[in-house]
């Protein structure tokens, strides 16, 4: 009798689990044919050339010696800026080469940050335009016992805290600079390292790259650490044509719906109710942040960075760049007190202090681009000649 | 509560995914009066997105929201909704930019279309 209520159970069970797999399947169909039509047309960065490249040490680079014009649109495909952009033959956002060599005139500053430093979305970085004015500082100069003074910009986008040390051990301690200055938002405290690459889509006929941001390797639209940016690189003729974007954007969307994990053996369907404490790896916005999970977790990690910074060089300032939202509420965030509490004996400096913040509100908004909150080209001039004035205060205190 | 304070309140609050998220659960549930462009050009009229500021979409309706069929891209409308979540604004370079789910929203006014 045993045996035989043993057997039942077991038809049971292999009966319930067909129907599982079953519902599982269907609803796997379900699903992908829902995310088809949910495309939308969205806005885009363009570049004629790809300007991301992967390298896993410091997580990409820009691609050396190009010259791009890069143009943001809006999803009516209406163009809202347009600027050139110059990287040079290191890599850097700069019109001007650097070297590895270095003359005992030459006095160097190396500089590690995120967009806000990078300047991709400006006519002249701001650490180009300080290297101008430290140039015209011949008193400063005179101080120095040199004749000139070389500003090395290794700001990167969407890069953080936990990046910065990489990049220094990697790339910018090299060019033996003689002071490095830290440059960052208060965002870049709680950001992940980043690797981006510029991926080219599978496509009928059109010739393009779209950049995708992960967290960790491979950089692949398969890989759930891994975002879709809307940054494409196509030819500058194809970019004029509205129909042929679109259908770019709608084939970054289909590859990006593929490549999701439709035949993993994970429950779906229990994720789909919401219950059980499964969550959907089928949505397209499930995807893993790129952000720490908490503000203790971010602090942490990005004063280790520094610290690995600070203990390899004898002379680093590190400068608090205030956003349009914190220059207006005149106040800087908790996470960077935090930070600054958590590395009291590393001089962090608010930059908030040293900007005329006291101007007026349209003239503090006219320091960033509207409706991106980077800095403007104005916005460059004015924080060049800040961080001048702290260049000047650290090497002549 | 404006949108621009909405934004304001998130970036002040901390952005790593725990000080999101405690945020987001903070405002579900409040009832809001906001303006924004629509995002499409023509077409059927169940809009899913606007934006505040005619550059990010930046709000989503869930369900989408029944507009007047002869409204047009980059028209205002203002509209009504609860929100039932807020969270990073998905651009790049990235900026800490708000990104907001609707739900029970409807249109209250269909304005000119601006030259913008």
């Amino acid at each position: 009798m045993p045996k035989r209520r043993l057997t039942q159970l077991r038809t049971l069970v292999l009966l319930a689990l067909a129907l599982y797999v079953f519902l599982e399947f269907s609803y796997r169909v379900y699903a992908y044919a829902k995310l088809g039509p949910q495309f939308r047309d969205h806005g885009f960065w363009s570049f004629d050339a790809p300007l991301y490249v992967l390298d896993t040490q410091v997580g990409y680079k820009y691609n050396a010696k190009s010259y791009l014009t890069c143009r943001r649109f809006d999803q009516n495909h209406k163009v809202l800026r347009q600027n050139a952009l110059a990287v040079n033959n290191f890599g850097h956002i700069s019109p001007r080469d650097d070297y590895l060599e270095k003359a005992d005139s030459e006095f160097r500053i190396a500089i590690l940050g995120d967009s806000f430093t990078a300047c991709r979305a400006n006519s002249m970085p701001w650490p180009i335009l300080l290297e101008d004015r430290l140039n015209r500082d011949d008193a400063l100069k005179q101080l120095l016992g040199k004749s000139t003074v070389k500003v090395i910009n290794f700001g990167m986008d969407g890069t953080g805290f936990i990046q910065w040390s990489s990049v220094f051990a990697q790339e910018a301690g090299r060019f033996r600079p003689d002071v490095i200055i830290v440059n960052f938002i208060s965002d870049d405290i709680s950001r992940k390292f980043i690797y981006i690459d510029s991926i080219r889509v599978p496509s009928t006929n059109i010739d393009f790259r779209v950049t995708l941001l992960c967290t960790s390797l491979p950089v692949t639209f398969a890989n759930r650490d891994c975002l879709v940016i809307s940054n494409i690189s196509v030819a500058p003729e194809l970019v004029e044509d509205r129909l042929a974007m679109s259908r770019v954007k709608r084939e970054i969307y289909d590859a990006t719906i593929r490549a999701m994990p439709w035949f993993s053996p994970y429950p779906e369907l229990l994720a789909a109710t919401g219950k059980f404490g499964f969550k959907s790896r089928l949505d397209p916005t499930s995807r893993r942040s790129w952000h720490f999970s908490s503000p203790k977790e971010a602090v942490s990690g990005s004063s280790a960075s520094l610290r690995t910074i600070t203990s390899n060089h004898p002379r680093v300032m590190i400068l608090h760049h205030p956003i349009l939202e914190e220059i207006l509420a005149l106040e800087t965030p908790q996470i960077v007190q935090d930070l600054m509490s958590s590395n009291r004996e590393l001089k962090i400096e608010p930059m908030l202090k040293f900007l005329p913040v006291q101007s007026s509100e349209d003239e503090v908004k006219s320091w960033f681009i509207p409706n991106d909150g980077h800095p403007s080209d104005y916005g460059c001039e004015v924080y060049a000649k800040g961080v001048h004035d702290r260049v000047r205060a650290y090497l002549t205190r | 509560m404006t949108f621009d304070e909405l934004e304001s309140g998130m970036i002040r609050s901390g952005l790593t995914d725990i000080q999101l998220e405690s945020y987001s659960d903070r405002l579900r549930g409040t009832r809001v009066r906001w303006s924004g462009f629509l995002a499409q050009d023509a077409g059927p009229k169940r809009v899913t997105y606007v934006s505040t500021n005619g550059v990010i979409q930046n709000i989503e309706f869930s369900p989408p929201l029944d507009v007047a069929a002869e409204s047009n891209a980059q028209q205002v409308i203002v509209f009504i909704g609860t929100i039932e979540r807020v969270s990073l604004a998905e651009i790049f370079p990235p900026m800490p930019k708000a990104y907001v789910v609707l739900k029970d929203a409807k249109v209250v006014q269909l304005q000119e279309p601006t030259a913008k």
